[in-house]
Parts: C-alpha cells; sequence; structure tokens
C-alpha cells in the first residue's frame, strides 16, 4: 500500500463501514497519490491492453473508483460510477 | 529612484513564462529552455537525450499544456531519455520499456494524471518502486508496482 493510504487507513476504514463498502477490498485497488489525494483504481490484469503487453500506447485509466482528498484536517471522499462495482461488501 | 532604472523590476520576474499553469491558462510562452527542448522534439515518438538538470517533470508538463501531447521521461545517472508522444498515449510498449530497463534506466515518468493499467505494467519492467504522472498544470500523482 501507498504511504498515503497508510496514513488515512483509519479514516478510509470508517468511511468504508459507514457505507457498506469493503476496507479489504479498498486495500487491494490501485492507489495513486499526492501530498492531499489518494485516487483508488481497479486494475485489471486480463484486460487486453496489459496482455497485448501495450504499454503506454494505451492509456486509458484504470476505473477510478474512490477519490480521497484532504481538507484541511478531514479527509473529503468522493464515490464514482464504480465504487459499488468494485468496493460493495459482498 | 527611477522605476526605470530597476535592473529587475517586478513585472519581470513573475512573468510566468515556462509554468505549466501559466502556459496553459494565460497563453504565455515557454521557457527558452522548454522551446528548445521542444524543437528537438517535433513530431509523435521523438526522442532526445538531455543532461539530467536540463529537463524536469515541470518542463514536460509545459511542453504538454502548450502541445497537448504526452511525454515520457527515462531517467539514467546522469542524463535523461524523453519520448514524445500525442495526445493518447506514448510510444513505449512492454518491450521497448524492458528494452530500456536493460540499458540502464531505471525509470519513468509521465504526465497524464490518472494512471492506467499500462503505466503499471510499464512501472514493473523496472528497478524503481514508484513512478510519477504530472498533468499540464503540474499536478502529480505517485504510483507503484501493485
Amino acid at each position: 500500500m501507498c504511504q498515503r493510504f497508510d496514513e488515512w487507513a483509519a479514516d478510509i476504514k470508517e468511511y468504508c463501514e459507514k457505507n457498506n463498502l469493503s476496507f479489504e477490498k479498498a486495500k487491494q485497488m490501485s492507489q495513486s497519490s499526492n501530498k492531499t489525494m489518494l485516487l483508488l483504481q481497479y486494475y485489471n490484469p486480463n484486460s487486453e491492453s496489459v496482455k497485448n503487453g501495450m504499454g503506454l500506447l494505451d492509456e486509458t485509466p484504470m476505473p477510478a473508483v474512490l477519490w480521497i482528498t484532504k481538507n484541511g484536517d478531514r479527509l473529503e471522499f468522493e464515490q464514482t460510477e464504480y465504487t459499488q462495482r468494485y468496493l460493495a461488501v459482498n | 529612484m527611477n522605476i526605470n532604472n530597476i535592473d529587475s523590476p517586478i513585472e519581470k520576474r513573475n512573468t510566468g513564462k515556462g509554468n505549466p499553469n501559466a502556459v496553459i491558462h494565460a497563453g504565455r510562452p515557454l521557457s527558452n529552455r522548454q522551446s528548445r527542448l521542444l524543437g528537438l522534439l517535433p513530431e509523435f515518438d521523438s526522442s532526445v537525450t538531455v543532461r539530467k538538470k536540463d529537463v524536469n517533470m515541470r518542463d514536460l508538463a509545459a511542453l504538454t499544456a502548450q502541445t497537448g501531447d504526452e511525454f515520457a521521461i527515462f531517467t539514467k545517472g546522469g542524463e535523461r531519455l524523453i519520448i514524445r508522444g500525442n495526445c493518447n498515449s506514448v510510444n513505449v510498449d512492454v518491450e521497448r520499456a524492458k528494452a530500456l530497463s536493460e540499458q540502464g534506466y531505471p525509470g519513468i515518468g509521465r504526465n497524464c494524471l490518472q494512471a492506467s493499467p499500462g503505466d503499471i505494467e510499464i512501472l514493473r519492467c523496472f528497478k524503481q518502486e514508484v513512478a510519477y504522472i504530472y498533468n499540464s498544470q503540474g499536478i502529480y500523482l505517485e504510483f507503484g508496482k501493485e
């Protein structure tokens, strides 16, 4: 997991529990971050792009599953059209 | 004191020249070194190797702001290889990435903000554990191999 996810893990877990999302699944998502933002994306190892070794020739972004932004002392969470599909508790 | 005698008046200091945000939002020009770099990268798949100190990710962000194209950067010791892409991609597949890694390039940077599966696959070809992607405004995200 990236450093930002580790730092914000407690808040992310709390958000997941309150919103019936799986924190365990969130931990498995691909993670991109900077000082104030963390983006969880779904990485599909079976995508045609990966299987064909296209690399940067196909830069179709991975589905953005959950945006997390630090605003002052609090974290703000933004769900996407993919949140339920990839993070819902089964 | 006459303002005309000041060697570097305030209005000259912060022109936004070469600032990615200023390039994209205010139409400011590239810096001299960014312009020289772009001249060496005239089209898709153009590549150039320069000294590490002659280019950074902010420069690439400015080039993207100017051209709308993506750029990939590979660093090896004191030099950097820059490859120009287009608005959608850069011509670096897994095979080319492995070849670059074998040549001794330890890592990659790119400038389109949201990571793709290809970004992860390419990063796995190199020794570095994380890579960075920047957008044309200079905002970056760090991502890892897993």
